[in-house]
């Protein structure tokens, strides 16, 4: 066997074998019951077959019938004036509003100084990824609709409505505002997902700059806002000695992260126990509480809590958000851009299509342009030119491809 | 006569039953005694686990896939001679896996983007960059013939000798030396173009 090859091939067997050991099995009486039942079943069908052979061409023709009766619905199909519309094809609005008109009276616009994308096209409806500005979308209602606006970090799942999302990606602000029916806006650094309907308007930002708000003056930093330090809140300074009532009970670290007090929202974990926590926390309260420590500057316990994620639940969309988190914090904390580099091809791996790709595949060409990688880095701003001409890292992939 | 691999807790099992001494699992399993079926399935569920998964990769489908192993040995069981309980179970799981990578061919073409497979991530402690080769590697295998595939990941990943593949696949020995070079040498070089797995490819 090839040596090129033995390295890789023994990883794998080792991680397979891991994954093997520590898998979950029913008990040996419940396989085995299975097995018979199913021997069983079968021994029977066998018995009856010459029966069924007659009974099944009769059921093949009124399968037939109902197939032809009940044949799945033909896929949309997008225009943008009479030119149809290729997935990934890239739509942008230059100086004028850019309509496209989808085969169930649907319709998208965009406004001028605006691009977007359309990802995927099926019977129920569309995905559309708002790279920047914004998007006026008249979903048609129907039953089983399935439409999804994508923008950054967010998505915007609409059944039928009539709405306006507008994105700004180096803020990561989304600004939805509702003029008929009803949406759900989730996203990675929301907690949870949030309702819009009537005429609601709201705004949702993930980047730093924004998210965190100045310390209110009643609420001082605590002096132990490190992670050694006895971390009480200022509000459990304030509490009165006897045991306080719900109403006066020290905001917990989550309800501090709710309200942008993220070295607050530190102490009251450290005070909890912070490794404890990412033993104990759920997935989304694992990828709140990385962010958490990394907006508050703490990389090292950022790491903890999402590796944590990454471990204990392998396979969400949580876990994914955080090998991107883990990227962002080598390249821009200890400017390890060979781990950064590791980090964001583990995130596009798991989510080529997510939130956080186009940040991913940026990253990853600045990391291989900053290693000295010079072929990867032309082969990632390739890549990244077809998938994102107008995005963040565009004029860096053109210097390297030599456009 | 001595009884092949029997462990500890189909030994105990046993000896609860009023059973022959010097009767073999062969022998008990072909007059279908309840120990020895359980013994089978005790024993023998681990190894089947791990010919599937070095074959398919990470599934979600693997509890089925067994169940459908043993199903057909214990359909089968009059067929089995003291060649090896192992050996004739592991043909049966082989023969699954490669029936399940036919019929993942057979229905691709309807599946034009599959769900992500929640078992593809399973691997609690390994490494991303581990988890992450895996994934394209087994991308990369999905591309591959069926039983190229079968040939490759047996001696490669599960690290048979080139005679245990041709007996357990159901082919000749120049068979398997033949799609095992193909399959190899295909495989390095779409490596080598891969972001993912050119990392290994050169560290090695």
């Amino acid at each position: 066997m090839s040596q090129a090859l033995s390295h890789l091939t023994r990883s794998v067997r080792a991680a397979q074998d891991q994954a093997l050991h520590e898998r979950a099995r029913p008990p040996v009486e419940e396989r085995l019951a299975r097995v018979h039942a199913e021997l069983g079943r079968r021994d029977v069908a066998r018995r009856r077959s010459p029966l069924v052979a007659v009974g099944a061409g009769l059921a093949v023709a009124a399968c037939v019938a109902l197939w032809w009766s009940l044949r799945p619905p033909t896929p949309l199909t997008a225009v943008a004036g009479s030119q149809p519309v290729a997935l990934e094809q890239w739509l942008s609005s230059g100086g004028a509003a850019h309509e496209v008109r989808f085969s169930d009276g649907s319709t998208v616009t965009l406004a001028p100084q605006s691009a977007a994308r359309l990802l995927h096209l099926d019977a129920e409806g569309a995905t559309v990824a708002l790279e920047r500005g914004t998007l006026h979308a008249a979903v048609v209602h129907r039953e089983r609709a399935r439409w999804l606006v994508a923008a950054g970090p967010f998505e915007v799942r609409v059944t039928g409505t009539t709405f306006e999302a507008s994105y700004d990606p180096i803020r990561e602000q989304l600004e939805v505002r509702m003029f008929e029916g009803s949406v759900s806006v989730s996203g990675a650094c929301l907690t949870s997902p949030r309702a819009l309907a009537g005429s609601q308007a709201a705004t949702f930002r993930c980047g730093p700059e924004l998210a965190m708000p100045a310390p209110a003056a009643a609420l001082p930093e605590p002096p132990g806002a490190t992670p050694s330090a006895p971390a009480v809140s200022a509000a459990a300074v304030r509490a009165p000695a006897a045991a306080p009532t719900p109403a006066e009970r020290p905001p917990g670290w989550m309800e501090l992260a709710r309200d942008g007090r993220f070295k607050l929202a530190l102490a009251a974990a450290e005070a909890e126990g912070f490794s404890a926590l990412c033993l104990r926390e759920g997935g989304d309260a694992l990828l709140e509480l990385g962010n958490v420590a990394r907006l508050a500057g703490n990389p090292a316990r950022a790491a903890e809590a999402y590796q944590a994620l990454r471990q204990r639940f392998a396979g969400s969309a949580g876990a994914s958000a955080a090998a991107f988190q883990l990227g962002r914090l080598a390249f821009d904390g200890a400017g390890n851009y060979d781990a950064a580099r590791r980090w964001f091809a583990a995130y596009l791996s798991e989510q080529p299509g997510g939130a956080f790709a186009q940040e991913a595949l940026g990253r990853t060409l600045e990391a291989e342009h900053r290693l000295g990688l010079r072929e990867q880095a032309t082969q990632t701003a390739a890549q990244y030119l077809a998938r994102h001409p107008g995005g963040a890292h565009a004029a860096l992939a053109r210097s390297l491809v030599g456009e | 006569m001595a009884r092949p691999v029997l462990k500890l807790r189909a030994e105990t099992l046993r000896l609860l039953a009023p059973v022959d001494e010097a009767e073999s699992l062969v022998d008990a399993l072909k007059v279908r005694k309840p120990w020895a079926e359980r013994a089978l399935v005790e024993d023998y569920t681990a190894p089947v686990e791990r010919l599937i998964t070095r074959v398919l990769g990470p599934s979600s489908d693997l509890d089925d896939l067994v169940q459908e192993v043993f199903i057909r040995a214990l359909a089968r069981v009059d067929q089995l001679r003291d060649e090896g309980v192992g050996r004739w179970l592991g043909a049966f799981a082989v023969n699954v896996a490669r029936e399940a990578l036919r019929k993942k061919r057979r229905w691709r073409w309807l599946v034009s983007v599959a769900p992500e497979d929640a078992a593809e991530s399973r691997g609690h402690g390994a490494a991303p960059d581990v988890m992450a080769a895996m994934r394209s590697l087994y991308r990369l295998l999905d591309r591959m013939e069926p039983d190229d595939r079968v040939v490759f990941t047996l001696r490669a990943i599960e690290g048979l000798e080139l005679l245990e593949v041709a007996a357990l696949a159901d082919m000749s020995l120049s068979t398997v030396k033949r799609r095992f070079k193909r399959a190899e040498s295909w495989l390095f070089a779409h490596a080598a173009r891969d972001v993912l797995l050119s990392d290994w490819v050169r560290a090695s």
